[in-house]
């Protein structure tokens, strides 16, 4: 069990030498310029956002910016690549910090631009950002800022959630793995049926007798049906299970965990990149709504 | 034997009208991707080209005298207008960004102006508008691309010849005006 713990740290170390950065919730503080309790009240603050409005606001910070990259170009490849804000709606805004460049970026969604228009984002990094950045207060800054962006974007696309008539997932997955177990019986009996009814076929209306070796291949294929119905329906099955997951893991984004039943709650959290140490740090990310920017927004620096 | 040629070319003649309804689909889909990605250039210069007047309204409050440089200004405005294929808009518009790039000069003689909240918003959008450009332009020239590659492998080009289409689509180029910076002459 410690060795497994051991593997898992290498790897989630290691992991991120390997692949292109990856959020970790809607703040994702990788300069470390918050202490632990900021970090959960912003994050806190962005997902409730996120709850009410549907707008999904991202704050990034990072050490320093790649060579031969632009603040504009890091921050629109960030965007797309993270897909801010819901599908359609494009109603995303990333908040970029780069510590050692001393920028501020503020991009916007396509969705927004009409109301966090690019000068609007510039005065909120000039007035209220970079005063604050300068004194190294860098918690009232992002926390001013969401809380100006917020109020200037809830207007418009507030997304009502109908909490109730979500479904438990325990129930879907329930009548899912009936549905497999029943349609394997039912193909079963079919296959049988299909058997049968060559057998009866062969006996009635041909003249092969029973006893001859003409008989015998008729006799092993006609065993072999319900297993070619298993055959067809096990990848049919399979495509539908894959499907169906995604779809749910769409509609229900980070909230897909909560609605596992509480039976199936300790496997999945295995299988997923869950990481149970490491204080509040939660790699349970579902990811953002698949929205998009075409480079709105502003760029200043303190 | 007789049978058996005329099966296979029978089957080979199938195989390439197959083969030639996918490459037409492919190349109209991959067509269209690069007209729409044009539209979204052009879209974002007319974002621009909206802008200027805005700048030209700020820049006269302070230095009336620039009359030769306004009419400059409009006069890059209605070429752009006017401009119908992509180079001739792509002319324009890198007219439009020397044009802009004299108007902020003019702009760094007056305290007055850079200091002003409305030429500050309004540099914002500027600044905003032209990294759009940047960011629309980079996506046309990635679906040029993916056209470009596409009709030039070895039997596409063929299909491309026989349906029409074009053999090459251009690349956005920053033109050898667009690189250098704004010159000014007193």
């Amino acid at each position: 069990m410690f060795k497994m713990k051991k593997i898992k740290l290498f790897l989630i170390i290691f992991s991120f030498l390997f692949i292109a950065l990856k959020p970790i919730g809607y703040l994702n503080d990788f300069a470390n310029l918050l202490t632990q309790n900021q970090k959960q009240e912003i994050e806190k603050k962005l997902r409730e956002i996120e709850e009410k409005t549907g707008n999904e606001i991202v704050v990034l910070t990072i050490k320093s910016l790649e060579r031969e990259k632009t603040i504009e170009e890091y921050a629109n490849e960030i965007f797309n690549s993270w897909k801010i804000g819901k599908k359609g709606k494009d109603n995303g805004v990333l908040i970029l910090i780069v510590l050692n460049e001393r920028k501020i970026r503020i991009e916007v969604g396509y969705g927004l631009e009409g109301l966090l228009t690019d000068s609007i984002c510039g005065k909120i990094i000039r007035d209220i950002m970079a005063p604050n950045f300068k004194e190294n207060d860098f918690y009232n800054g992002i926390n001013k800022a969401i809380g100006v962006i917020y109020e200037i974007i809830k207007g418009k696309d507030v997304e009502i959630k109908e909490e109730k008539n979500i479904p438990p997932i325990g129930f879907f997955l329930y009548w899912y793995f009936m549905c497999i177990l029943f349609g394997y019986f039912f193909a079963g009996l079919l296959g049988l049926s299909l058997e049968l009814f060559i057998i009866l076929f062969l006996q009635i209306f041909t003249f092969i007798n029973r006893n001859t070796y003409l008989y015998q291949p008729y006799i092993l294929f006609s065993l072999f049906i319900p297993f070619f119905f298993l055959f067809i329906l096990l990848p049919i099955s399979y495509y539908i299970s894959v499907r169906f997951e995604r779809k749910l893991k769409k509609y229900y984004g980070k909230k897909w965990k909560k609605h596992i039943p509480f039976y199936l709650r300790n496997h999945i959290n295995f299988t997923s990149s869950k990481i149970g140490y490491g204080g509040g740090f939660s790699g349970s990310f579902g990811g953002f709504g698949g929205g998009a920017s075409g480079g709105g927004g502003a760029t200043g620096r303190w | 034997m007789k049978k058996l040629r005329k099966f296979v070319v029978l089957a080979v003649l199938f195989i390439i009208f197959i083969y030639s309804i996918f490459q037409y689909n492919k190349l109209v889909s991959l067509d269209q991707k690069v007209k729409v990605a044009w539209a979204q250039v052009e879209n974002v210069y007319q974002r621009r080209n909206d802008l200027i007047p805005n700048l030209v309204e700020i820049v006269k409050g302070y230095a009336k005298h620039e009359k030769e440089l306004f009419i400059q200004v409009t006069e890059a405005r209605t070429k752009w207008q006017n401009a119908k294929s992509v180079s001739e808009k792509e002319i324009a518009a890198s007219e439009i960004d020397r044009v802009i790039g004299r108007l902020l000069f003019v702009v760094e003689n007056y305290p007055q102006i850079k200091a002003s909240t409305n030429f500050l918003s309004l540099q914002d959008e500027l600044a905003g508008t032209e990294n759009r450009i940047a960011v629309e332009r980079r996506r046309y020239n990635l679906a040029v691309e993916q056209y470009n590659r596409n009709a030039k492998l070895f039997p596409n080009f063929i299909f491309v010849r026989i349906f029409g289409f074009d053999s090459e689509k251009n690349y956005f180029q920053a033109t050898e005006q667009s690189q250098k910076p704004p010159q000014i002459k007193f």
